[in-house]
């Protein structure tokens, strides 16, 4: 549980970040959003203390984070930053054991950790834990990473554009790995982007943020639904939202009974997004389409609880 | 003008005075000498030794330029490329090679005097001009090059018009490196004979007349000190451009 | 890309026999001062035509061969007989001549070996090898000729005549270089890499410390000695114990401090410039998982940094076993003393008796850092 409130830093007279205040619950991912320069990055790194704050107040389970030495809260708080920054003079293993060995985890410890990360982002140990950095595509750069600032169980993690630097397809995969991940360990995390995309399929809330100041704070599906006037609505984008808000429900929130039958030439799976259900409604020019689990329908979906959900004023 | 410029301006006024009116070093020379002993140089004028120093460094820093980006230019054109090895392993190979051992080695050649210590400052100042040389011209940006190829300009006229233009700052680099070598080797010559201001030192050091070595210390610093201001000079003044 | 290869091996074994077809490999004097009559490689005395044979034959492999393992043989093959046909050369002059007469190596042997030696490092360098490999695939051939120096293949030729005679200078000189170049080294470093350190900590510490050592740099070897003479020379008169130690105007002291002064520039240089390499994104992984400033110094930036401090330290060696020659003017010693003693004697042998080893010496030291300069580079810049 993170609590931060009154926060504010400028640099030579010129504000950088003025008033903020949010709370991260245990197990949720915020997302902090905006234009380059507008401070997100500054946020994230006053939590773990790169940059004092002017003023303000952080709170990490409880505890005031003055109160801890930089380094000690550091070491407490997983960091994930843009273009990975692996060390490159040290193995995979080497990287990934950093943090506990900052903390003087006995070596049995440090390398069950290791693997047992390694296994979790699916990079086989006896093949990947000795190759260095450079031996690694981006992809795997990038999980290995993540898996180091997870490698000490932090509290929390921070990630400033974590998948930035990857081709939309592997950033995908790597989204999709996240959220796995997430589902089987809970994270607590506060993600920087300027991808709006990557916030509504990472993040649990989203702040939006314009010139050193919180916007608007909201789930993505309220944030879509009701932004205020001027800046969020222009970065939320409006154009497809009704599309967006789609894309954050499952076919399995709408299905309905249907008759057992073998899988028809077009079907949808229960965890498919609302979204790819309704393009592929439109393609076959349908109104209905059959849910498959394991090559058997078990339910079908209407197109008319489709667009209801996508609709203004839907619950 | 910039504080760089006026501190070049100072140094060299400083130089030149020292050359033409030598005797205004003696109240700093007297705090060194033993009593009795002659204060300044006299067996040459100084300015006549000046002037052979800088004749040799620079009749031997003409030569190791012409010759250095030639030789530059040869091996990092397609038809060169298999002597690029060899050229740069025998750069290197110079590189470990002292200059009193380049100049000692001329000697039975060309016997004593001014030959062996030009032959020695060709040989070492060629090294820095190469080596810029190679550096400036493989430093042209790919995309540079590949634009002028674009544009139909052909293999001459990229080298003159957009190879050599881009690397002149690098390779006048190397020539300044060469430069300031060279007026510390051409001291070294004096003991091979050469006519220059090692000979002030070196007669100072056999007859343990400190205001010698001082003196010609002094002037020697000086020179390379403003040669070394001025070409920083020009390389900044062509990176400009 | 084979012909290319071949074409390159080319550029070194014509050259080779080139020297040797057009230069004397030896010469013969009558004594150690005049200059002598040259002796062809074909000639009789040596190995003979079977000699001059087997060197061609062995140098055209080098061009003929496809394996640059096979290539690295002919070219120490042709090292060997080059070495062995003068070794025997010598001999056979000097056995009928006068005691005074001498034999020296020719502008032939000289220009044959230094290209038959640039083949087998081509060779060598175009095998990839590892760092360590490469190191014993140089230094192997090295044991081998010191193992027939030691034999007294050699004996008979005048630059180990001159050794025979001033076998004591020799030694002594040795000492004395090393003392020169190891003595400035270390407080070099000792300054140097702190300062290098606050040239990056600090722009302004930079703007102060780059400009000044730029200027020591540029100040002539020999003006830096002579200079260096007054205030250690003042300071030994005024503190008369410090002349017990050493210290004074004359002799080792000052050659040591110069060598130190022109030491710092590249060690202060490229220790900056080493730091200052290591991208942001590692201080910030590091600082951001919880390093002191200490630990991601000691763990993170001087690893990085390591290649460049390096090589910042090779060119300092390389340069300052040159420079130690110098210090000889004023006493301090080293090979010097040979190279400026031969010089006054107009003794040619002299002159490379203390030159040789000089040479030897710098190539021996930037070969060691070039490996450790690759040690240190693993994982990182691959």
């Amino acid at each position: 549980m993170i609590r931060v409130s009154g926060l504010r830093k400028s640099f030579e007279g010129v504000t950088a970040v003025e008033g903020l205040d949010f709370e991260v619950a245990h197990g949720e991912v915020l997302a902090l959003v905006g234009t380059s320069g507008c401070g997100k990055s500054t946020t994230l790194r006053m939590l773990n203390r790169l940059i004092e704050p002017d003023a303000g107040h952080i709170e990490i389970d409880g505890r005031d984070a003055r109160e801890v030495s930089p380094d000690a809260l550091r070491r407490g708080i997983g960091y994930v930053i843009q273009g990975v920054g692996l060390f490159p003079h040290w193995t995979v293993a080497q990287n990934i054991g950093t943090v506990p060995r900052l903390l003087r985890w006995d070596r049995a410890r440090v390398r069950a950790r290791v693997e047992e990360l390694l296994e979790l982002f699916g990079l086989e140990a006896s093949e990947y834990a000795d190759k260095y950095p450079s031996e690694l595509s981006g992809g795997q750069q990038q999980r290995v990473g993540v898996a180091r600032a997870m490698a000490a169980e932090p509290a929390m993690l921070l990630m400033d554009e974590p998948f930035g630097a990857l081709d939309p397809v592997t950033r995908g995969r790597l989204q999709d790995e996240f959220t796995a991940i997430r589902r089987r360990r809970g994270i607590t995390a506060i993600l920087v982007t300027h991808d709006m995309d990557e916030a509504f399929r990472l993040a649990d809330r989203i702040a939006v943020m314009d010139a050193g100041q919180i916007l608007q704070i909201d789930t993505p599906e309220r944030l879509l639904r009701g932004p205020r006037e001027g800046f969020v609505r222009q970065f939320v984008g409006l154009d497809d939202r009704a599309l967006r808000i789609l894309s954050l429900h499952r076919v399995r929130e709408l299905s309905r009974p249907a008759a057992d039958a073998p899988a028809p030439n077009q079907w949808v799976s229960p965890d498919d997004t609302l979204r790819e259900a309704a393009s592929r409604l439109i393609w076959e020019a349908g109104d209905s389409l059959a849910v498959v689990e394991e090559g058997r329908v078990t339910a079908e979906i209407r197109a008319e609880d489709i667009w209801r959900t996508g609709a203004r004023g839907a619950p | 003008m910039s504080r760089a410029g006026l501190a070049l301006a100072a140094l060299f006024a400083l130089f030149v005075a020292l050359v033409l009116r030598p005797e205004l070093m003696s109240p700093l020379l007297r705090l060194v000498a033993e009593p009795g002993q002659v204060l300044l140089y006299d067996r040459q004028p100084i300015r006549v030794l000046v002037g052979w120093h800088l004749a040799l460094v620079a009749a031997a820093g003409a030569v190791a330029c012409a010759v250095g980006v030639l030789l530059g230019v040869l091996v990092t054109r397609p038809a060169g490329a298999d002597f690029m090895t060899l050229a740069r392993m025998i750069s290197n190979l110079g590189q470990t090679f002292p200059p009193i051992a380049v100049l000692a080695i001329a000697v039975p050649l060309l016997g004593f005097g001014f030959e062996p210590t030009f032959l020695a400052l060709c040989a070492y100042g060629l090294l820095p001009v190469f080596e810029n040389t190679v550096a400036g011209l493989r430093g042209v940006p790919a995309t540079v090059r590949e634009a002028a190829r674009g544009m139909g300009l052909a293999g001459a006229q990229r080298l003159w018009r957009v190879e050599l233009p881009l690397a002149a700052p690098v390779i006048l680099t190397g020539l300044r490196l060469s430069t300031v070598i060279n007026i510390g080797t051409a001291t070294i010559g004096s003991t091979v004979g050469a006519v220059g201001l090692g000979e002030v030192i070196i007669a100072g050091l056999q007859s343990g007349n400190t205001a010698f070595v001082l003196q010609g210390a002094l002037l020697v610093a000086l020179m390379a000190i403003c040669a070394d201001l001025a070409l920083r000079r020009i390389e900044r003044a062509l990176t400009r451009a | 890309m084979r012909e290319a290869s071949r074409r390159a091996a080319a550029v070194y074994a014509l050259p080779a026999l080139a020297g040797l077809a057009l230069l004397p490999y030896l010469n013969f004097r009558a004594n150690r001062i005049v200059s002598g009559d040259g002796v062809m490689i074909w000639s009789p005395e040596g190995g003979a035509i079977i000699a001059a044979l087997a060197l061609s034959a062995l140098a055209l492999g080098t061009v003929w061969a496809r394996a640059q393992a096979v290539r690295l043989a002919c070219a120490l093959g042709a090292l060997a007989v080059l070495l062995w046909s003068v070794g025997q050369g010598a001999a056979a002059l000097s056995a009928d001549a006068p005691e005074f007469a001498r034999v020296s190596l020719g502008g032939g042997f000289w220009i044959a070996a230094a290209f038959l030696a640039l083949a087998a490092a081509d060779a060598v360098a175009r095998m990839s090898l590892g760092a360590w490999a490469r190191i014993s695939a140089l230094l192997l051939p090295a044991a081998v000729f010191a193992v027939a120096l030691r034999a007294g293949l050699f004996d008979a030729l005048s630059i180990l005549r001159e050794y025979d005679t001033n076998r004591d200078v020799f030694d002594a000189a040795l000492g004395g270089h090393l003392r020169l170049v190891i003595g400035s080294l270390i407080p070099a470093l000792a300054i140097g890499l702190p300062l290098g350190w606050a040239c990056f900590a600090g722009p302004r510490a930079r703007m102060v410390i780059l400009p000044a050592l730029n200027l020591l740099q540029t100040t002539p070897s020999i003006a830096m000695f002579g200079l260096l003479m007054l205030p250690l020379g003042a300071l030994s008169r005024a503190v008369p114990a410090l002349r017990d130690w050493g210290v004074g105007g004359i002799g080792a002291a000052p050659a040591i401090v110069a060598l130190a002064l022109y030491a710092l520039l590249p060690i202060v240089a490229n220790t900056y410039a080493g730091l200052a390499g290591v991208p942001e994104t590692m201080r910030d992984a590091g600082r951001g998982m919880g390093m002191s400033r200490a630990r991601l110094l000691a763990r993170v930036e001087l690893p990085l940094a390591a290649p460049v401090i390096l090589t910042g330290i090779r060119i300092v060696v390389v340069q300052n076993i040159g420079l130690a020659a110098v210090a000889a003017l004023i006493g301090g010693g080293g090979f010097g003393t040979l190279v400026f003693r031969g010089m006054g004697q107009a003794a040619m042998d002299l002159v490379l008796l203390g030159t040789v080893p000089i040479v030897a010496m710098a190539i021996l030291a930037s070969l060691l850092f070039d490996v450790g300069i690759e040690l240190t580079r693993r994982g990182g810049a691959r």
